[in-house]
């Protein structure tokens, strides 16, 4: 009996031998496509958030350093006299919020920038009508101040709310990142908010549309650090909702009120 | 026969497979990239290439770990397994292509070190649900280029076989951790049935695979043992008719491996672990008079288990007699490399 024996180093396979691997690559190529499509098919989509990569721009508002950065573009005064603003958040590079290049470009002009007019230079995030604007580098942020002038515009109180959501870094959500929300992106959220991005609120409402808000505590201030654990987790949000211009802001109660992350039923507010 | 040996280093089986190979990669890229792109087209870039490099990785992982049990199950399958470590390095290559997106994505650009931000961001360590997935992936790449970097011959020398193989083996821990890495990353997104059935079916070929050639190699090694007969340290193994012209049966007597090689009328055992990385000697031909083991055609002269030089491997070899047509052999080994008669099969 001698039947055909495989040796790798030869030049050439015996026949029944070639044969084989034959169907075992048809197969492969059938198999291989197949496999592909499928796993691209059962994705869930991506939304058409926006971020402008390639495109540089300057806006032209009124800049707000705190509690989030911002730049007001007014839009007009209406018949009641009252002058209207859309407020645009204002990122910096990278993982990191506006305030480091904000402070660097305060120093090199030597004036306090908060209420200023101003026109930045930078790309436009936005989604679902909330915007956002990377600030460019530092050479090209500074294209000189304007003679818009802040009139402080009142919050609008709306109440004590209860919320669920998911905590988000608003950056990656409303364009940088297709994902830009869930548990493969935690990480990266979380790296956001610790670079002092604010931390941002996609709330589903009772008749299951979402809203938009930003996150501070009772006093108005950040808690970046106390949400961070909760990113990308189903979360319950208790506190007094305001408006500011376009925004919803949340001043959340007791970080404890937050749903815990490992979900042991609902915490009621108080 | 050695000639032919030293001067391979390329030949044409080997560029084929290589060319299949990537051919196949390429294919499946280009089918993920273009579907991807027709429908759903608002995904980003950096996406489209960490989804489709990672799944490609996953699989290839998946086909390398099943060639194993399917070249013990079939011989026929052992083409696959000649080059396997090509496969091998270019999953690590893919594989760090996606770990290495991932890490400037979602970890960079920020105020700590990309590195210490896989292991520090998320740090819900005690949580399945929550478990910061991305570490998984990281030690499963770890492995992964450890196995890369040492796949040369030169390591498997320098290693030795045993180290080598240890090492080696850790690829199951790899793709263990890569299991929960995807079961516990973005199947929490995506959520879809065809992802967990994905990872579900591909481990379940697997373990039946393993489990089927763990159940043939059990009843070979139940058959050898029966056949076994004592006599003055010698036990009787078969009759030489039953032992096809350059070929082997294998027995396994007091702890030794034996192969026992019928050729020219005569008759030799060697060990039957292949020095190279531990193919079985047994499965193997005589091709030019030498033993040439069926994984990747490693050679030894059956008289003294010696390679042929410039090559210096060598197998311990054992002692052999016929009696009355029937084979027995000695089980006690003698040093590797150690000339012993063949034992003659008279007319
Ligand atoms: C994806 C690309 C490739 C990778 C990562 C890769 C990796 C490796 C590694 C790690 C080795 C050392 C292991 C050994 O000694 O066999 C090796 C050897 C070798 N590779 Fe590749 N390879 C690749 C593509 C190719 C291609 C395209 C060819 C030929 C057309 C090729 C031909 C060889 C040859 C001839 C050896 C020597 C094998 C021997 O001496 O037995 N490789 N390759
Ligand atoms: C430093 C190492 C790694 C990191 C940081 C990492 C990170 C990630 C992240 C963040 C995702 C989710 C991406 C998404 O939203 O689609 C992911 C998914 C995945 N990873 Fe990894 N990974 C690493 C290594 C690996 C390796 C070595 C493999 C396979 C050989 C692998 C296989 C996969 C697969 C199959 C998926 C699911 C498909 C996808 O979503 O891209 N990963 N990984
Ligand atoms: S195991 Fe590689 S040649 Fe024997």
């Amino acid at each position: 009996m001698n039947e055909e024996f495989y040796i790798g180093w030869q030049d050439k396979a015996p026949k029944s031998y070639g044969q084989s691997v034959k169907y075992v690559v048809w197969t492969l190529v059938v198999l291989v496509p197949l496999i592909a499509g499928l796993l691209v098919l059962s994705q869930r989509g991506f939304i058409p958030s926006k971020y402008e990569i390639a495109h540089l721009r300057t806006l032209e508002g009124i800049l707000i350093t705190e509690p989030i950065p911002c730049l007001k573009i007014p839009l007009g005064i209406d018949e009641k006299g009252i002058e209207h603003f859309q407020r645009i958040l204002l990122i910096g590079m990278g993982k990191k919020s506006a305030n480091p290049a904000l402070e660097v470009l305060a120093k090199k002009t030597g004036k306090p920038l908060m209420g200023k007019g101003i026109r930045l230079k930078g790309k436009l995030i936005y989604y679902d009508g909330v915007v956002a604007f990377e600030l460019g580098s530092e050479k090209e942020l500074f294209q000189g101040f304007s003679t818009l002038k802040d009139v402080a515009s009142t919050p609008v109180q709306l109440g004590k709310v209860t919320l669920r959501g998911e905590i988000l870094d608003p950056k990656c959500y409303l364009g940088v990142m297709r994902p830009g929300e869930g548990k493969p992106h935690r990480s990266c959220a979380i790296r956001c908010l610790a670079g002092g991005i604010p931390a941002f609120f996609k709330a589903k409402t009772s008749n299951g549309e979402q809203q938009y808000c930003f996150v501070l505590d009772q006093d108005g201030l950040p808690i970046n650090d106390k949400l961070a654990p909760y990113v990308a987790d189903e979360v319950q949000i208790c506190g007094v909702v305001e408006q500011w211009d376009n925004w919803y802001v949340v001043k959340a109660d007791e970080y404890k009120q937050l749903m815990p992350h490992w979900g042991k039923g609902m915490v009621m507010c108080k | 026969m050695s000639v032919n040996y030293t001067t391979v280093q390329w030949n044409r089986q080997k560029r084929r497979y290589d060319r299949i190979m990537l051919g196949i990669m390429v294919l499946y890229l280009l089918t993920f990239t273009f579907l991807q792109l027709v429908f759903y087209p608002l995904t980003s870039p950096e996406t489209l290439i960490i989804r489709a490099t990672g799944t490609l990785a996953f699989i290839m992982l998946q086909f390398i770990l099943c060639i194993g049990p399917l070249a013990r199950l079939d011989h026929r399958f052992l083409p696959l397994l000649y080059n396997r470590r090509h496969l091998g390095v270019t999953t690590f290559l893919i594989g760090a292509v996606h770990g290495v997106f991932n890490v400037i994505q979602f970890h960079s650009l920020g105020y700590v070190d990309p590195i210490f931000s896989v292991f520090a961001s998320n740090t819900h360590y005690a949580s399945l649900q929550d478990f910061p997935f991305q570490v998984l992936g990281f030690f499963a790449l770890v492995i992964l280029f450890l196995m890369a970097a040492t796949s040369h011959d030169f390591w498997l020398k320098n290693l030795s076989p045993r180290w080598w193989k240890s090492l080696h083996m850790l690829v199951y821990l790899a793709y263990g951790l890569l299991v929960f890495h995807v079961m516990l990353g973005v199947v929490q997104l995506e959520q879809s049935p065809m992802w967990i059935g994905f990872v579900g079916f591909g481990l379940l070929t697997l373990v039946s695979l393993h489990l089927m050639a763990a159940g043939v190699e059990k009843k070979r090694l139940l058959e050898q043992m029966d056949k076994a007969a004592v006599g003055e340290g010698f036990y009787q193994v078969c009759s030489a008719e039953d032992i096809p012209e350059n070929r082997a049966k294998m027995v396994y007597l007091e702890g030794q491996n034996i192969a026992v090689f019928r050729y020219d009328g005569k008759v030799s055992a060697v060990n039957n672990i292949c020095r190279h990385q531990h193919g079985p000697i047994g499965e193997g031909k005589i091709v030019d008079g030498c033993i040439t083991c069926p994984w990747h055609g490693y050679q030894y002269l059956p008289q003294n288990g010696q390679s042929p030089p410039p090559f210096t491997e060598k197998l311990e070899t054992y002692d052999v007699k016929i009696v009355d047509g029937m084979v027995w052999v000695n089980p006690s080994p003698y040093p590797e490399g150690t000339e012993r008669p063949a034992a003659i099969i008279q007319a």
